[in-house]
């Protein structure tokens, strides 16, 4: 059984222009984020499959990030994912803030709590060294699976966000020092409540402002903003692709990589193209039956 | 192969509108039936493994749901999410919660086929559907008794899911359940995922449950602070509703009050609160007529105090809390006394003040609330603050803060921090009055309250000024204006970024925008009025002239007061 990205990009056509404007904003300084839109079944997912595997091909650092099943894909998964594909040995003080605010009695290691205040201990803080190294302190996730507060305390969320995002990016912005990172946020319409706010207010800002260097975003749409709205600022810092729908070419290259007969393809990718008008998904799901029967 | 090339044919000459939908129909047309049953079952729950397949059609044995299995993941619409390690054959057993392979339905698709299951017209499907859902429930709820508490959550969120699906009513109860103890645990995250995933079954709601959903959504956005959006869910898709049960109608115009009590709008909420009470008059149990009367009392007497109007406020709350003692209800009487209290202090009655959050206090400790009493240390501080008793009012603000500190609250502990600062100021304790103002200032500026922060070194910059330590007085003024115009910068910036990509609403903004601006003008005037021997406020001078002015324009009145004055 092959794994589902390998199965995409095995399948993947077209999307040349937004490859192109990916490796664009690699090499250009001032451009940080990619916002790809398109409708449901255009193929957004499966050009992040393309664009990750783009970055192995470049051997540059990626952490993909989407909404999985029933989870809360809110900051706190961001964070998680982000973590987890950088290295949870470099986020040992957010993860020891984390436990701190999850688990009842939790002793922290790193985090130092006094008279309200809670802050890092000091000298912990040091460039291009692995906090949870120093001093041989080592931090337990305990929050995998994070999903309640500690009950014994009641930290009102916003503070936890603050918090716990303040810390998160202070550990991020050492990690980058060593290597850049490029982070693919899939489906953001998809994201509860104040996430999406928390994405460009928090982490994007903190990249536009300089606090996080070494790092790229790109992220999936539904809905472009309208160009108006789509404000001086972001648009010095961000290119936007929205997704078109297949051409004639491009059909009968997808019919040839799914095993069509050459004999078939012509003529098949007319049909397809009128009923379904390039429609990426719906010509998957058409050439499924071809296949089988 | 011609004859699914002919149906292709057919649905070109169509020009279907969506080209996605039209390709799942086919697709369902031409897959066996069983398989094509087994597809749009597959729909119904986000994810599946053969676990979930086998509760979603428990007439099929145990091989043939793998080989169904396998058949959906070769399908271009079937995302395949995990696999078992080492690609080992996944487990059969029906009852077994082990995951080897997990699929979900890709979400366009699902979609599509879940809202066919929703606007089904045949029995037959209705029925389908209702059995599939209630076999989810069962299954979900079974795995959840046996898994770990932070697992167990999330699957009782998707037997909650499928029991709306099974029984609206009984499953949005009991969502509403599950969200109020969300609430409570401040976890709006989660809350928010479970009214997504309500809103799945939109089509199908009816209107009294659609109208229920926007109370549960109103009461999250109000926890997030999102004052027009709540207003927005009550006034217009909730009260646009019809059909709306006498319980809704009270609780819906008892939220519209507090939303106007929040925007400070005192004659609105006074006019939801009023039109609540006669509401409740409707109601047919008893036990909640008495406990949504007094509820609905002691926020109409807030209302009633925070406008000014102490007697209606006085007259409301003794017969919110005679409601609150016959239904012996020690929270509502914990309640209504720390509100009784903070009246008694408006009104200068310092003793009964203390009296009332004394009563408070004991009833919160009637039902072991750990961290209620903060807030009422806090108010008896405050009490003693306004009565002149210096180390008593230290001695409560303490106590408060204990209890903050324990619970995390490291806004709460600013706050009481900034009461604090009055007292030593009063004691004339520079010291302590330095450091209790930099503790206050710290702890808002690491929870990135720069508002409080900014208040803090105003208040500081205030009591240096009255000690004479001008130009101690004239940094913190600096500091604190400083701190308010990056408030205004930024907030202008975010307000910009944000306009077009998360549809953020100005309203409440623009309320603080003001006050935020009015503090930077008191400040800068203040700060200016530090070298000036003889200070008053603006509106001070503003009388004068205006006084002199008359004087001027009819001198008459003024000379016969004079002529009058130096006769006697």
């Amino acid at each position: 059984m092959i794994s589902e990205d390998v199965l995409r990009l095995r399948e993947f056509v077209d999307r040349d222009p937004e490859v192109d404007a990916f490796g664009k904003i690699l090499s250009d300084d001032r451009k940080l984020i990619l916002v790809i839109s398109g409708g449901r079944g255009i193929g957004k997912t499966s050009l992040l499959a393309r664009l990750m595997h783009e970055c192995g091909q470049r051997r540059a650092r990626s952490v993909g990030v989407a909404r999985s099943g029933v989870e809360v894909y809110d900051y706190l998964a961001i964070m998680r994912k982000i973590r987890e594909g950088v290295g949870e040995e470099k986020f040992s003080a957010f993860t020891d803030l984390v436990n701190y605010l999850t688990v009842p009695d939790y002793e922290p290691k790193l985090v130092v709590v006094s008279r309200g205040s809670i802050t890092v201990a000091e000298g912990l803080q040091v460039s291009n060294a692995q906090v949870g190294d120093i001093a041989g302190v080592k931090i337990e996730i305990k929050d995998l699976n994070y999903v309640a507060p500690r009950n014994d305390q009641r930290v009102p969320e916003p503070e936890r966000i603050h918090r716990l995002t303040k810390q998160f990016l202070s550990d991020l912005a050492t990690a980058l020092r060593q290597a850049p990172l490029i982070v693919f946020v899939d489906d953001v319409e998809e994201m509860v409540g104040e996430t999406r706010k928390w994405l460009w207010s928090n982490l994007i800002k903190s990249a536009q402002n300089g606090h996080l260097s070494n790092i790229k975003f790109v992220l999936t749409v539904r809905d472009q903003p309208p160009t108006d709205e789509f404000d001086r600022l972001l648009q010095m810092i961000a290119s936007k692709r929205e997704l078109q729908p297949l051409d004639n070419a491009h059909v009968v290259e997808y019919l040839e990589r799914r095993g069509v007969p050459s004999s078939d393809r012509e003529d098949l990718a007319k049909h397809l193209m009128k009923a379904f008008k390039g429609h990426p998904q719906a010509i998957a799901n058409f050439v499924d039956l071809w296949l089988q029967e | 192969m011609s004859e699914l090339l002919n149906e292709l044919k057919r649905s070109a000459d169509e020009q279907p509108a969506d080209p996605l939908a039209a390709s799942i129909d086919l697709l369902l047309r031409r897959l066996s039936p069983w398989r094509a049953r087994c597809l749009r079952l597959c729909a119904i729950p986000h994810t599946a493994d053969l676990a979930v397949l086998g509760a979603l059609i428990p007439e099929a044995r145990a091989e043939d749901t793998e080989a169904d299995l396998r058949a959906l993941m070769s399908l271009s619409i079937i995302e395949v999410i995990a696999k078992s390690p080492g690609g080992s054959r996944p487990q059969i057993a029906r009852d077994s919660s082990a995951i080897a392979t997990v699929i979900c339905v890709h979400d366009a698709a699902r979609r599509y086929l879940f809202d066919q299951w929703l606007k089904a017209e045949k029995e037959e499907d209705k029925q389908d559907f209702a059995h599939a859902s209630a076999r989810l429930v069962d299954h979900f709820g079974m795995l959840a008794s046996r898994a770990d508490s932070n697992t167990a959550e999330n699957l009782q969120i998707q037997r909650i899911f499928h029991l709306i699906g099974a029984n609206q009513s009984k499953g949005l109860i009991e969502l509403e359940g599950v969200v109020g103890k969300l609430r409570s645990q401040f976890r709006i995250g989660d809350c928010e995922l479970l009214l997504k995933l309500a809103h799945e079954y939109d089509v199908a709601l009816d209107n009294s449950h659609l109208a229920r959903l926007a109370y549960t959504e109103a009461g999250v956005a109000m926890d997030r602070g999102q004052w027009d959006r709540a207003e927005h869910l009550i006034s217009v898709e909730m009260f646009g509703k019809f059909d709306l049960s006498p319980d809704l109608r009270t609780r819906g115009q008892i939220a519209l009050g507090l939303i106007h009590s929040e925007g400070r709008r005192w004659q609105k909420a006074i006019n939801h609160y009023t039109q609540a009470l006669s509401l409740v008059e409707d109601l047919e149990d008893p036990d909640e007529k008495q406990r949504l009367l007094c509820e609905t009392k002691r926020r109409l007497a807030v209302a009633y105090r925070d406008s000014g109007h102490l007697e209606e406020a006085n007259v409301m709350l003794h017969e919110s809390l005679d409601l609150a003692h016959s239904a012996n209800d020690p929270r509502a009487v914990a309640l209504g006394s720390n509100s009784l209290g903070n009246l008694y202090r408006k009104l200068g009655e310092t003793q009964k003040a203390i009296d009332s959050y004394n009563k408070s206090l004991e009833c919160l400790a009637a039902i072991e609330d750990r961290f209620g009493p903060a807030q009422v240390y806090n108010n008896i501080g405050l009490a003693y603050l306004d009565g002149r008793l210096w180390s008593e009012s230290v001695y409560y603000f303490q106590r408060s803060l204990e209890i903050k500190r324990a619970a995390g609250d490291t806004a709460g502990q600013a706050r009481t921090l900034n009461n604090l600062l009055q007292v030593y100021g009063n004691l004339r304790n520079n010291e302590e009055v330095i450091r209790t103002a930099n503790d206050a200032s710290t702890l808002f500026t690491e929870i990135n309250d720069l508002y409080g922060a900014a208040v803090v070194k105003r208040n500081l910059a205030r009591l240096l000024r009255k000690f004479r330590h001008k130009d101690e007085a004239r940094r913190y003024y600096r500091e604190a204006l400083e701190q308010f115009e990056q408030i205004e910068t930024e907030r202008q910036e975010d307000d910009y970024r944000m306009a077009g990509l998360v549809g953020t609403t100005p309203g409440r903004r623009r309320d603080r925008a003001f006050k935020v601006s009015r503090e930077a003008v008191a400040i800068s005037e203040e700060l200016d009025a530090l070298d000036r021997k003889l200070w008053l406020p603006w509106w001070i001078w503003l009388t004068l002239i205006l006084l002199g002015g008359f004087m001027l324009w009819d001198f008459g009145p003024f000379e016969r007061f004079i002529l009058h004055i130096l006769h006697r």
